[in-house]
This record gives C-alpha cells, sequence and structure tokens, in this order.
C-alpha cells in the first residue's frame, strides 16, 4: 500500500508540475513587454513605431489647417453626406464630435505614448552611446513634434511623459498651453544635440537636427519669441539645404531625396503591408471614371472633392504664367460630374502631389512638413520682424526667383510682412502652413470672416450646386475658432476634462 | 458551387420528393383480416412485466402478460391495444390483425422521478437533483426543419432564452442562460457534447445524432465546469446504440421558405421617390431635376428587397442504423443537410456522420469510442447590418433607387444602379450573384473512454476527447459588383483565410457510491482534467487582381499575411460528494480548481465551490396532501467563473507596426494594449432556491426557481483616455447583481383512449442592475458608436447597457412652438425636437441625452403542446418575449430626408409646412438639418420589441405502423406567425450579437437592428420510416 500512495504521489507531482508548464502560453504573434527591450536593434524598431502614426496623421492633416483656411474648399456632395464632420472644418461649424479631429488627437498621442516608452526603458540597457543618443533624439524630436500639434491645434492638452500601466494612470487633466510649449522647447533643445545633421543621417524621412532647428524655430514663431526663430533657424542655412531649381520637382516621389526637404513623412506604393499615401486623391474632384485626370486605370471611382483651390488663392498668385508654382499645384477639369446638379467647367484642384503611381488611390508621395523654402522665408519673417529687412528681402528674393518672379523691392516692415504671408500663401500651398499663418499674423478672424461672407454670398463660385449654399450659421469666426474642441469621446470617458470655450 | 449546382436542380429535387409522398398515400393499408397479435411488455429498464392486462378496445377480450412478460390476443380489425399494470402508466397502441412481436414499453407512474438526468461529470435520478436545470430529449425537437439544434430549443426550456438574431443559414441563433450578461466577449453558455467542453456551438452537429439535452442553470449544477460555468452549461448526449435488433430509420423532409410579406419594411415605390426627390428640392428652392418632374410618369419601378430575395429549398435526409449485443452496440447516423439561402447566393449545407460505439468485454469494464466527422459549406457572404463597408445587401438594397433596374435593356445584368439624384451604387442582384463567398470547415469530435470497476461501487474512468477543425473561408470580388458608394467597376481583390484548430480534453475521474444500512446512500466524485486548445489562421488578404478571370490570390497583384494564433490551457481538479438519507434529505457539495493559461502566475488559480440541500416533503410521514404526490424544496449556493477574457489579455504586448525608410517598408515595434498587472477572476456568487411540485400522479408537474447572483470584480475592457495612447484595458472594474423567477409546468392535459394532449409552458423573469463601477464618473458607456456618441449607457443602480439618447419630443411644428422651444444650433422650423435635459435653453449633446430604453425583456416565455388522436399527432409551439426594447438603428438609413435612398414609404407623412406637419415623426428635408434626426442617439429609434411566436407547427400521419415497419408523414411550418408591434423585420434581431458585420460597436450592445437577414416562414413535407 505504501508503495502505490509512494508511486501515486509521484506521478500527481510529476503532473502538476509539467501542467505548471502548460499554462505558461506566450503570445505568438507579438512579444511581452517584460522582455522585450535587450539591445539596440530593439530600440531602433520601438523607434520606428513612433514614425508609423505620422502617416495616418499627414494623410488627413490638410482637414484641420488647409481646409479650414481660406486656401482650400470642398465640392458639396448633395447625395453622399457622408463628408459632412469634414466640411464643418471648412465653414465653421465644427462639432466636439468631429471624427477628424479624434483622430488627429489619437494619433499624436500614440507618438507620444511610444515615445515616452522608449524614452523609459533606454537608459536601463547598456550600448553605443552614439547610436543611443540618436534614438533619443529621434524620440524627443517626435514627442515634440506631436504635442506641438496638440497645442497648436486644441490648447492646453494632458502631458503625458512617462508611459502609463495602469487604468488610473491613463487619466490626466488638462495643462496650460505655456506648459506644454515649456516641455515641447526643452525636447527640441534636448534633441539637437542629440541629432545628425543632413550629412551624416542619409536615409530619408529620418530626423535630422536640421528638421529639429527648424521645429524649435517654427514654436518660437508661434510664440512670437522671434529672436530665438532666428537663432534657430540661423545653424540651418549651414547644413547643405538648399533650394531645388524646379519647384514642381520638389514633390516628385521620383526625388525623395531632394536637398530641400528637411523633415518629410514617407510613403511607398505596392508594399505588402500598406503604406501608400491618399491625401492625392482627397484633392480630386469626384469623378465616376478617376482616370481620366490620374491616368491610372483601371477605371474606377474616386475622388473626395476637399482642398478644392478657392478663387482668392488663385488671386493670389502674381502671375499664373509666370509663376511655374501655379501650374505645379494647380490643375483643372471639365467634365461630366456624377454629384448631381454639379457640373466640371475648369473646375481647379490642387495637383501639386498628383504623380504617376500603379494602383488607383494608393499614392506613393511624401508628404513635406519642413522644407528650405519655407525657412528662407520663415527666416524673412523673423527678420523682418525684428526690423532687420535688408537680409530679409535676400531670402525672400531667392524663393520668388526660383519661382521665375522678379524680386520683391519694397522695404516697409509692413510691407514685406504683406509679402512675406503672400508669398507663404502660394509658395505652401497645400502644405497645411496658410492657416497658422492667418494666426500668428493676427488676420484669423477677419480673413475667414470675410471668406465666409463671399462664399454664402455667391456659393456657386464655392462649387455648389445650383441652389445649396452654406448654413446661415456657417463661417461665424470668433477667437474661439482658433482652436479646436477636446475630441467629446474623452471628455466622456473623463468628466473632468475641460472643455474649450465656445463648443 | 454545391449549392449553386443543387439549386439549378432544385425543381427535379422538388418534384421528386412530391411524387414519393403521393406514391406513400396511396400505399395506404386496407386490412380486414382476423389475427393474433403477440408481444412482449417491458419496462424502461427492459425487464418483463408480468400480470399486466392487454385488452382490445372495443371487444371484451383481455389476456394477461405471462412470467416473462408474453402476451397473445386475438384482433378481429384495426384496432386500439390497451396495456395496464399496477405501477405503470396506462398505455394504448394501434394494432392491426397482422401485426406481430410487439415490443411494449410501460413507463412507470413515478418514472418522471426516476428519470435518468444527465448532469456534470455523471448522471443522476431526476429525484435526486438539487440544482436547478432544464431538459429535453429527441422527441420533442423531431420535425423541426431547421438547420441547427439551439434553433430547436426556442421557447422550449425556462431560464433559457434563445433567439434567432439573424435568418442566416445556419448562423444567428443566440442562447441566453437566465438572462446572462457579459459585458465581454459573449454570454454564451458552455457547450459540453458527451462529456466534452467542446470549442464553439452546436451548428456543427446533427440534430439528428441528438438524444437529449440538459442545461445546467445554478452552482449546484454548474460549478464543476468552474471557470467557465457563469453563463450555463448546455450538456449534449448523442444517440448510442442499444442491445437487440437492428434497427434502422430513415427521415427526410423537403421544403420550401420564403419571406413573409408582412415582415419587409415598405419602402417606397418609384412613384413616390419621385414625387420625394421632387419636394426635396422644391423644399430647398434647387431646379427639379427633369426626371423626377412627373413623378406620375412611373409606376412601382424596381422593389431591390425583392430582387435580392427568393423562394428557397431546405431539404434534410438523415438515415440512422442501430444494433448490439449484449456486449457491443453500435450507431450509426448519416445526415445530409441543405439550405438554400432566401436571399440569392446564400446557403448552408452539412454532410455528417456520427459513429456511436461501446464495448463490454466483460462486466466491470467498458470501453468506448464516438466519432462524428462533418463537413459544412455556406456561401453567407455579409448581409446584416448597416450599409456601409461591406456589401452588407439587406440594409443597401432596401437603400436603392426604385428608379433603376437591375437589367439592361438587353436582359443582362446591369453595372450599377443610379439615378439623377443619387451617387451611383453596384447592382445589388449582381453583387448577391458574382460575390465570391465560400466557408468550409470540416471538423471532427472524437471521444473515447475506459470505465473500470474496481470494487464494487467504485468507478475508475478515464476519457479522451478531441476536436480537430479545419476552416477554410475564401473570398472573391470580381471588378464588377462594389458597396454602398463605391459603385463598380473596382479593382477586384479577395481573401483566403486557413484557420486549424485543436481541443483535447484528459478527464480522469474516480466516483464511489455507497449504501450504509437502509437509509444512508452516499457518493463522491473526484477527477483530475486537462485541456489545451489551439488554432493557427493564416489569412492571405489579396488585392490589385490584374482581371476577374483568376480567382485565386496567387493571382493577385499585391498580398498581405497575417496570423493568428490562438493557444490556451486549463489544468483542473474537481470533487463532489452527495448524501442522501432515505430519498428524503439530500445534500451535496462540490469544488473545482481551475488553472488558467489566461491569467497571471499570480493569478492563475480559481476556485470554484457549490454546495446544495434538497428536502423531499412529501416522503414525509406528516404529508398528507394527496392532491400532491411529491414536493420537494431545493437551495444550492456557490461560486461560478467567467473566463471568456481573451487569450493572452494579461500580458502587455508588443506587436509590429509599419515605416517605410528609403523606400522600403521596416518593421516597428508599439505596444498592442495596456496590460493590467493585477487583473484577477471574476467572482459570481450565485444563490438558488426551488421547488418541485407534482400533482394528480404526475400529471401536472410544476418547477419554479428563484436565483440571484452577484458578480464582482467584473472583467470589461473598459475605455480609458486615448491620450494614455491607449483606448483601452482589461480591468476588473464593478459589481453586477442578476436575479429571476422561472416556472415551468408540464402537464397531461388530456389522456383518454386514443386521445391525448400534452403541454408544457414556462416563463422567466429575468433582472439585473449595475451595483458599483470604478470607472471615472461612475459610468460606462458601450455601444455602436455614431460620431462619437455610444448607444449604450451603464450606470450605478441601473440595468446594464440601457439605451442612450436624447428624448424625441416630435417636431417643431409651427414658429410658434419654434419660438418658444429650445433648440439645436441646427434646428429650424420643421425639424425635429429634442427634449432639454440640462435645462440651458439649448439642445446640445451629450448634455441632452440621457437613459432612453431597455434592451432586457421583463419576461420571456415558451408553451409547447403535443396532441395526439388516433394516427394523427399534432404539435406547436410558441415563444414570446415582453417588455424588451428594440434599438431601429435602421431607421438611419432608411429615413434618411437627404434624398440620397430610397427611404421608408412612411416618410411621406413629414413635416412639410405648417399647414402641413406631417404626423410628427419625420422633420423637414431643410438642407443642412437632417442630421439631428438621423445621426443623433434619440428616443425615435427605439422601439417596444415584445413579440408573441408561432415557431412551429406540425401536423403528422403514421400510415403503417407493424411489428416490421413504421412509417410517418408531417407537414410542418416553420416561423408560421409572429404577433409583434415592432415594425422591423424581426423582433428578436441584434445585429451586433455576432458581431462581425455590423456597425463598429465596442462592449456590450444588445437590441440592436440594423437590418439583417429576413426569417423565412418554411413550409415542409417529411417522412420517416422506421425498420424494426
Amino acid at each position: 500500500m505504501k508503495r502505490y500512495i509512494f508511486y501515486t504521489s509521484i506521478i500527481l507531482t510529476a503532473a502538476l508540475s509539467s501542467c505548471e508548464k502548460l499554462l505558461d502560453i506566450p503570445p505568438e504573434t507579438s512579444i511581452t513587454q517584460q522582455t522585450y527591450f535587450k539591445n539596440q536593434q530593439d530600440f531602433e524598431q520601438a523607434i520606428a513605431g513612433i514614425y508609423a502614426p505620422l502617416q495616418p496623421i499627414y494623410n488627413t492633416a490638410w482637414e484641420l489647417s488647409e481646409l479650414r483656411s481660406d486656401n482650400g474648399y470642398f465640392i458639396y456632395n448633395t447625395a453622399n453626406r457622408g463628408g459632412k464632420a469634414t466640411e464643418d472644418l471648412a465653414t465653421f461649424t465644427v462639432e466636439t464630435n468631429n471624427l477628424s479631429l479624434q483622430n488627429f488627437w489619437q494619433n499624436n498621442y500614440l507618438i507620444i505614448s511610444r515615445a515616452n516608452l522608449v524614452l523609459a526603458n533606454i537608459d536601463g540597457v547598456e550600448f553605443d552611446q552614439t547610436a543611443k543618443g540618436r534614438l533619443k533624439g529621434q524620440a524627443l524630436f517626435l514627442r515634440a513634434l506631436a504635442y506641438f500639434n496638440l497645442v497648436r491645434h486644441f490648447g492646453g492638452v494632458p502631458i503625458f511623459t512617462q508611459p502609463a500601466d495602469s487604468y488610473q494612470g491613463a487619466f490626466k487633466n488638462r495643462s496650460t498651453a505655456d506648459e506644454v510649449y515649456k516641455l515641447i522647447v526643452d525636447d527640441v533643445k534636448a534633441s539637437i544635440g542629440l541629432l545628425p545633421n543632413r550629412s551624416v543621417e542619409k536615409s530619408v524621412g529620418r530626423v535630422t537636427s536640421g528638421a529639429a532647428q527648424t521645429l524649435l524655430a517654427d514654436v518660437h514663431m508661434t510664440l512670437k519669441q522671434w529672436a530665438e526663430a532666428e537663432a534657430a533657424l540661423r545653424p540651418v542655412l549651414q547644413m547643405q539645404y538648399s533650394l531645388v531649381p524646379s519647384y514642381a520637382d520638389v514633390f516628385r516621389p521620383s526625388n525623395k531625396a531632394n536637398a530641400e526637404l528637411i523633415f518629410q513623412v514617407n510613403y511607398v506604393e505596392a508594399t505588402a503591408q500598406p503604406q501608400f499615401s491618399t491625401f492625392p486623391y482627397s484633392f480630386l474632384p469626384n469623378l465616376g471614371n478617376i482616370s481620366l485626370i490620374t491616368g491610372v486605370t483601371p477605371a474606377t471611382t474616386a475622388g473626395g472633392g476637399f482642398n478644392i483651390p478657392t478663387p482668392e488663392l488663385l488671386q493670389s498668385y502674381e502671375s499664373t504664367t509666370l509663376d511655374k508654382r501655379y501650374a505645379a499645384t494647380i490643375g483643372t477639369y471639365t467634365g461630366a460630374s456624377p454629384l448631381p446638379g454639379v457640373v466640371y467647367s475648369n473646375t481647379p484642384y490642387a495637383k501639386k502631389y498628383l504623380h504617376p503611381h500603379q494602383v488607383p488611390g494608393q499614392t506613393n508621395v511624401n508628404w513635406p512638413v519642413y522644407r528650405y523654402g519655407e525657412v528662407l522665408l520663415m527666416l524673412a519673417e523673423c527678420l523682418n520682424e525684428q526690423n532687420k529687412q535688408g537680409e530679409a528681402l535676400t531670402h525672400l528674393n531667392a524663393v520668388r526667383q526660383r519661382a521665375g518672379l522678379t524680386s520683391f523691392t519694397g522695404s516697409s516692415q509692413a510691407a514685406l510682412r504683406t509679402a512675406v504671408l503672400r508669398e507663404r500663401r502660394v509658395e505652401l500651398a497645400f502644405e497645411n502652413k496658410r492657416w497658422w499663418d492667418l494666426i500668428r499674423s493676427g488676420q484669423a478672424v477677419s480673413v475667414m470672416t470675410a471668406f465666409g461672407a463671399s462664399v454664402k454670398a455667391n456659393p456657386g463660385r464655392y462649387y455648389y450646386a445650383p441652389g445649396v449654399a452654406p448654413l446661415p450659421n456657417a463661417f461665424t469666426v470668433t477667437n474661439n475658432s482658433l482652436i479646436y474642441p477636446i475630441p467629446v469621446t474623452e471628455i466622456i470617458i473623463n468628466p473632468s476634462l475641460v472643455q474649450n470655450p465656445g463648443y | 458551387m454545391i449549392i449553386d449546382r443543387l439549386g439549378g436542380a432544385g425543381l427535379k429535387i422538388r418534384a421528386s420528393a412530391l411524387s414519393c409522398l403521393l406514391i406513400l398515400l396511396c400505399a395506404f393499408p386496407s386490412l380486414s383480416q382476423t389475427g393474433m397479435v403477440n408481444g412482449v411488455v417491458r419496462n424502461a429498464e427492459q425487464q418483463p412485466v408480468p400480470g399486466a392486462v392487454v385488452s382490445v378496445k372495443s371487444q371484451s377480450r383481455q389476456v394477461l402478460t405471462d412470467a416473462n412478460g408474453r402476451f397473445a390476443i386475438q384482433v378481429t380489425e384495426p384496432s386500439e391495444l390497451l396495456i395496464s399494470s399496477v405501477s405503470y402508466q396506462d398505455l394504448s397502441i394501434r394494432v392491426t390483425p397482422d401485426s406481430r412481436d410487439l415490443d411494449i414499453e410501460l413507463v412507470s407512474k413515478t418514472a418522471a422521478l426516476n428519470e435518468v438526468v444527465v448532469v456534470g461529470y455523471g448522471t443522476q435520478r431526476r429525484g435526486s437533483v438539487t440544482g436547478a436545470l432544464a431538459s429535453i430529449s429527441s422527441d420533442k425537437l423531431r420535425d423541426i426543419p431547421v438547420a441547427t439544434v439551439g434553433q430547436m430549443l426556442q421557447g422550449r426550456l425556462a431560464g433559457v432564452r434563445v433567439t434567432q438574431t439573424s435568418g442566416r443559414p445556419g448562423q444567428g441563433i443566440n442562447v441566453q442562460v437566465r438572462g446572462s450578461v457579459s459585458l465581454t466577449a459573449g454570454s454564451a453558455p458552455l457547450y459540453v457534447v458527451d462529456g466534452f467542453p467542446i470549442n464553439g456551438d452546436l451548428n456543427y452537429i446533427n440534430p439528428d445524432e441528438i438524444e437529449n439535452i440538459t442545461v445546467l442553470k445554478d452552482p449546484a449544477a454548474a460549478s464543476l465546469y468552474g471557470s467557465r460555468s457563469a453563463n450555463g452549461v448546455v450538456l449534449v448526449t448523442t444517440k448510442g446504440g442499444k442491445s437487440g435488433k437492428l434497427q434502422m430509420e430513415f427521415n427526410s423532409y423537403y421544403g420550401l421558405e420564403r419571406v413573409p410579406e408582412g415582415r419587409r419594411l415598405k419602402m417606397m415605390n418609384a412613384q413616390e421617390y419621385a414625387q420625394f426627390q421632387k419636394e426635396i428640392a422644391t423644399f430647398n428652392r434647387r431646379p427639379v431635376n427633369p426626371a423626377f418632374q412627373n413623378p406620375e410618369s412611373y409606376g412601382a419601378g424596381t422593389d431591390w428587397f425583392r430582387e435580392v430575395t427568393r423562394t428557397g429549398a431546405i431539404q434534410s435526409y438523415n438515415l440512422s442504423l442501430s444494433s448490439g449485443t449484449e456486449k457491443f452496440q453500435s450507431a450509426a447516423t448519416i445526415g445530409y443537410f441543405n439550405q438554400e439561402g432566401v436571399i440569392v447566393g446564400t446557403g448552408f449545407e452539412r454532410f455528417s456522420l456520427r459513429m456511436n460505439m461501446r464495448y463490454q468485454p466483460f462486466k466491470k469494464l467498458k470501453i468506448g469510442l464516438n466519432i462524428a466527422p462533418t463537413y459544412v459549406h455556406n456561401t453567407n457572404f455579409n448581409t446584416d447590418g448597416w450599409p456601409y463597408v461591406t456589401e452588407n445587401v439587406v440594409s443597401s438594397a432596401l437603400l436603392t433607387t426604385p428608379l433603376a433596374s437591375p437589367y439592361n435593356s438587353d436582359g443582362t445584368l446591369a453595372l450599377t444602379a443610379r439615378d439623377p439624384a443619387t451617387f451611383g451604387n453596384p447592382n445589388w442582384l449582381r453583387v448577391a450573384k458574382e460575390k465570391v463567398f465560400h466557408d468550409k470547415d470540416f471538423r471532427v469530435l472524437a471521444n473515447a473512454y475506459v470505465d473500470y470497476e474496481i470494487v464494487k461501487g467504485l468507478v475508475a474512468k478515464s476519457t479522451f476527447n478531441a476536436q480537430m477543425g479545419s476552416q477554410n473561408i475564401f473570398q472573391f470580388n470580381p471588378s464588377t459588383i462594389g458597396i454602398l458608394f463605391i459603385p463598380p467597376p473596382r479593382v477586384p481583390f479577395g481573401s483566403n483565410n486557413d484557420i486549424r484548430s485543436r481541443n483535447l480534453v484528459n478527464e480522469n475521474t474516480l466516483t464511489y457510491q455507497t449504501k450504509l444500512g437502509e437509509k444512508h446512500n452516499f457518493d463522491a466524485l473526484a477527477g483530475f482534467t486537462v485541456q489545451h486548445f489551439r488554432s493557427e489562421g493564416t489569412l492571405v488578404t489579396a488585392s490589385n487582381y490584374p482581371s476577374d478571370r483568376i480567382q485565386a490570390v496567387s493571382a493577385a497583384r499585391q498580398t498581405l499575411v497575417t496570423s493568428n494564433i490562438q493557444e490556451w490551457a486549463l489544468v483542473s481538479l474537481l470533487g463532489r460528494i452527495g448524501y442522501n438519507y432515505d430519498n428524503k434529505y439530500f445534500l451535496q457539495a462540490s469544488l473545482r480548481r481551475d488553472g488558467s493559461s489566461r491569467f497571471g502566475p499570480n493569478n492563475r488559480s480559481g476556485n470554484f465551490p457549490a454546495i446544495s440541500a434538497g428536502w423531499v416533503v412529501s416522503n414525509e410521514g406528516f404529508w398528507n396532501l394527496k392532491a400532491v404526490n411529491y414536493f420537494k424544496l431545493r437551495a444550492s449556493y456557490g461560486i461560478t467563473g467567467n473566463f471568456e477574457i481573451g487569450n493572452y489579455s494579461h500580458f502587455t504586448t508588443l506587436g509590429n507596426v509599419f515605416y517605410p525608410f528609403d523606400n522600403a517598408v521596416n518593421s516597428g515595434i508599439a505596444p498592442n494594449n495596456l496590460g493590467d498587472q493585477n487583473l484577477g477572476w471574476e467572482n459570481n456568487k450565485q444563490f438558488n432556491l426551488g421547488a418541485d411540485v407534482n400533482m394528480f400522479g404526475d400529471r401536472i408537474r410544476l418547477s419554479y426557481n428563484f436565483y440571484t447572483r452577484r458578480t464582482t470584480k467584473l472583467l470589461f475592457n473598459v475605455n480609458v483616455p486615448l491620450s494614455s495612447g491607449f483606448s483601452n484595458i482589461q480591468s476588473n472594474i464593478g459589481e453586477l447583481k442578476f436575479w429571476g423567477h422561472e416556472f415551468n409546468i408540464d402537464a397531461t392535459v388530456f389522456k383518454k383512449n386514443d386521445f391525448s394532449w400534452n403541454s408544457n409552458f414556462n416563463i422567466s423573469f429575468d433582472r439585473n442592475r449595475t451595483e458599483k463601477l470604478a470607472t471615472q464618473g461612475g459610468i460606462l458607456p458601450s455601444g455602436i458608436q455614431l460620431y462619437q456618441f455610444r448607444s449604450h449607457m451603464t450606470r450605478v443602480g441601473q440595468p446594464i447597457a440601457q439605451f442612450f439618447g436624447a428624448i424625441w419630443d416630435g417636431v417643431y411644428v409651427n414658429q410658434a412652438d419654434f419660438d418658444k422651444s429650445p433648440k439645436n444650433e441646427a434646428s429650424k422650423v420643421g425639424t425635429i425636437k429634442f427634449r432639454d435635459l440640462n435645462g440651458d435653453g439649448k439642445i446640445t449633446f451629450p448634455e441632452d441625452m440621457t437613459l432612453i430604453g431597455n434592451p432586457w425583456p421583463k419576461f420571456t416565455f415558451g408553451m409547447s403542446n403535443y396532441l395526439n388522436y388516433r394516427n394523427f399527432d399534432l404539435s406547436f409551439i410558441i415563444a414570446g418575449s415582453y417588455g424588451n426594447d428594440i434599438l431601429a438603428f435602421y431607421e438611419n438609413w432608411t429615413t434618411n430626408l437627404d434624398g440620397v435612398f430610397n427611404v421608408l414609404a412612411e416618410v411621406k407623412n413629414r413635416w412639410k409646412s405648417e399647414a402641413e406637419p406631417g404626423d410628427g415623426k419625420y422633420g423637414s428635408v431643410a438642407q443642412g438639418t437632417t442630421f439631428l434626426e438621423r445621426d443623433r442617439w434619440n428616443s425615435r429609434f427605439i422601439k417596444d420589441g415584445s413579440y408573441l411566436a408561432l415557431k412551429n407547427f406540425t401536423l403528422g400521419y403514421q400510415f403503417i405502423d407493424n411489428r416490421k415497419f413504421t412509417t410517418r408523414a408531417y407537414l410542418s411550418v416553420q416561423n408560421a406567425f409572429i404577433l409583434t408591434r415592432y415594425e422591423g423585420g424581426n423582433p428578436e434581431v441584434n445585429t451586433q450579437a455576432n458581431g462581425t458585420t455590423g456597425s463598429p460597436a465596442v462592449g456590450i450592445t444588445p437590441g440592436v437592428d440594423e437590418n439583417s437577414y429576413p426569417i423565412p416562414r418554411t413550409i415542409t413535407l417529411g417522412v420517416s420510416f422506421r425498420l424494426k
């Protein structure tokens, strides 16, 4: 009997301990965080993960800036009102539940949380200091860029600098805009020393110290700290960036490594994992057979009808023939429309990003976030604001010259301010700059109110079908309109978040 | 492909089935000679019954059975043979003078109590059960012309709510035990087939293979299944062989199904639609398109719903063989089932085989082997849910303009359906016909066991169970089809999904039964089980095909491979002890300890104890109430568990994300989820109090249960602010309470001579309430996100997942009404009016949203009746629900006032002017205002979902019944009729029940109608032959 008990207990012990092993089942299509960060390669991959949300952000960021400004409008589609929320951004009738805002918010915070994860772990693993510095620099830059996006669109937002690790840890109240800007400036400054410059970092789309200098300048300009902005821009002039001789070549997918681009968001086409851009199609008029414009077959129904160039933008080109940027930026289409009541007759569309590609709807063009042409205009603006008109003119005229225009000769601060602003409008058309320029120059409310009045007075000129017009409450532009509402889902989940005034 | 082919041959099969029946009718035998009828009378245990009185009705002859239960009696014409014996229920059977070797089985008068019921890890006599369970045997399930077992259970079992949420062939059945509501992964019970906890539901099991079904409802019954028992356990026993002669049975039915006219939404016809478009343009001062200038010139136009639906055929063939000797018994069932869906292109077929074998080489040893391969194939492409994203043909067809025709003038299928007001849409008939969808699933369910009696009363049993699955889902969208707003031509795309799964269980138990003295009875069970599940899926998403000619994914110019590997294991110890004194007092205690791979190492094990007691009051000496021959009280308390939190959720994992550098895709890595370090088991403490009352010698059998269940440490995938970089976290967040009452009555309403009427009625009252929520703000939004607002809301003190939205107050009928009422920025005279709940004079969201409806019924009920008169039998089954609301989300698109879709005919009665304010349901068509009534949740979407349905009605006739041969034919009508005020197609609907084709929803989403596959009415003719 004793023997039986002995054998039984041995079998049971063996069974139970092997069962304990049976219950250790880690996932096979993912890796657990506890076991992940071991070496440099692991952090390289985590850094690529921080970049990933840039794709959805810049595929649609135009909705919140260019479309809201007086550069881009839309073709009202009575047969599909699914575009209403996007149109609301243009007509200043935004509701707190706008999905574009939520997506923008979420994707920027994805960048932040992924950067936080890297920054929280990287000092715990030993590897080459320079490599580590470059990785940290990228994480800091991307976190700063995301917070800059958030603070410009929403004002003060919750600040996370550590990864959330529990239910309670996922809740934070809003910080002030000043606190957010302080964090951005600290992060960018820290990144500048860690990042390589353009001559070292050859990989297109990777963050460089030039990109960080430009971002820092952009932040200072937003805060109207002109001297600090100028100081940040100066080193960029020494980094072997230059204006590409032909404006149209700046955006060509075949020319992504050109010397003008300082920071761009990468897209590629025809890869197994979808990594293509779609924004060029958002900017095309709706057509039953879009290949009539794109030349890419087979024939498919497509086109978003958004960011349609406004008559105001078209007029701000000094010449539609001399200024080579006009032909590079604006296309027109004449023909039948699938939209009830709409006829295309020399209807303009933004063609700057439309280049040959393989599959309808899937383009490989990158999004230019910062480029040298803008740096020159930024510097011109900073210098002019500090009453250094002489040097400012040089930079402005470099841009004009490339465009095929004659040099600007006015010398008063006011005249130069207007000239730089107008130059930015056409040089950077459809690069999401105009809305921020209007805010920075204090003209957003007045310009957009006037624009709205013009749309309401003559809807047909703004692509509305006969009998259709913006609602009476559209274009009620106030200082509250300069930032967007916090996405309502965030407030539903965290009722202690305070909504922005006016929403 | 197979279904298509059968569809083509449908006419032929239909004709041959009819001629078969005709031959049967003609073959009705006329017999009139005298004969000596003989046979044997036995009881349920197959023991002979001596001394039973056998008499021929309408004649004075009677004889007694001998010691072997044998008898012989002279019969002159077809007549009724009556058999009676003291301790058995009277029985009458039809005989003819040439009936020979009758094998008559008498049912004990106390059979109801001695009946053996299947319970967890064993069987019990019904009289000694102390838990709450409901069971049904196969004879009650015959004749129902449906694809799956679940469907047969509608209205049958107290406390088990079976709803047909969609008419998709072979799919769409939802089973809820005791109003079980899981906030997480669904509320399906655990299914156990022949002792084997299977993965998935019963759709793969041929209903003809089933002997009986028991549903375990309370902890005393269910706790032995530990961490999977919270939603109840459904035990299925399949048919085994019996020793005796070879028996053969063939059952077949053939029928037609079609959508009842009364259950279709009434959309506008061409003339009404043109008028609607004309009025929209006029109202908004837009030029009227010439196409709509003269609505009178149009007739009815195209009814797209009618175009994509059809009359479908349903057929079933089953052959069962059973034979056995003392030592070896076997049974085999082979079946084929085919259902053509009422939506063009859909269908379901099943080939099934089951072989159950039992070998008993000597008295103490039993060896068994059951093996059941099944092949299921369906072509059910996406039909249900909102009209966007996938084909979802029901919603999409309803919305399409009646001005367009599915055919070109030359009779070929048109490519698109459009008119001057609407954006192009695909031709839905073409979509239904040309969409390629094949879901092919081959499964084998196998059980083997060894059962050995070590000493008297002590039995060791080991079982080895395997469920192997191999599934392939292939889809192809040719260039000729599209979806709403994306008309063809499109670049073709497809996908190929291969899923292999393996579910292995080993169970080892020891049972001991003994009796001390005359009155003390003990039994005990101890066991050890291991279960391991693994599935490996490989999905190839193929896009950018050069043409429609080659559909295989290898022809695509772009393919993307996604792996899905799921694995879990469960290691358990279990034990049960029972005691009864003189069949008067019963005590039982059980415990299961589960170790689960789904929880972290610190929280890996959970204990699930239960204790129960029973008292047969009627066995006490003082009981002298003659009318009540049996009265028993039962009580149980225990803990049941829920492990449906998904695999790996306690890990914080990183997964691959992608970003291109240098024109090549670069693999990055990023967190997938926010892991909760302290994630622990959900705890369900459940208490059950019950009584069983049998009256008038078991003629009326009444059963009542009251239960209450408290769920603490509720597991929920709760939303967190997006600013954390995450959207949700699996966490223990709250406390819920469930309680309810269940009544079940079985009655022999009438039984005399050749007429009998048996009836069952059951009714269940289930309630739930949220007790605590640890979330920020104490609320838990869930459900469909419509412009960022969620359709459901869980709040402390309220039932779970109430509908949430604004309160609809009609429309602003005139300027005066408008001026004095609170309004939204977009409101105008004539637009929808909501109530200002926060009193700020404005209508804003979510400030003016509140709880607007309850998806949970006040009670659900069922009734079944079985009548026999001579050779006729009649049965009908009723099921119903009262007091639940439905969120008719489909009105979001079927009443769109912008003129972008066809709409419900009743939209005619909208507000048109102050003089013509309509019926107050629909506002004006003013541009820019209409989103308020469709894109904000409000009480106009809420409808009463109460109904009473005649689920099945069957009339049968037995033609021949002699000692060798029995033949019966029947007519059966499934979904015969339904009484309801609900205007949508199906009051049992929930398009979010199975989750994949509806709009994006998070968490619990009950009672939502986004249009679903219509529930057909099915009329079948069936025949059965039995050789004995």
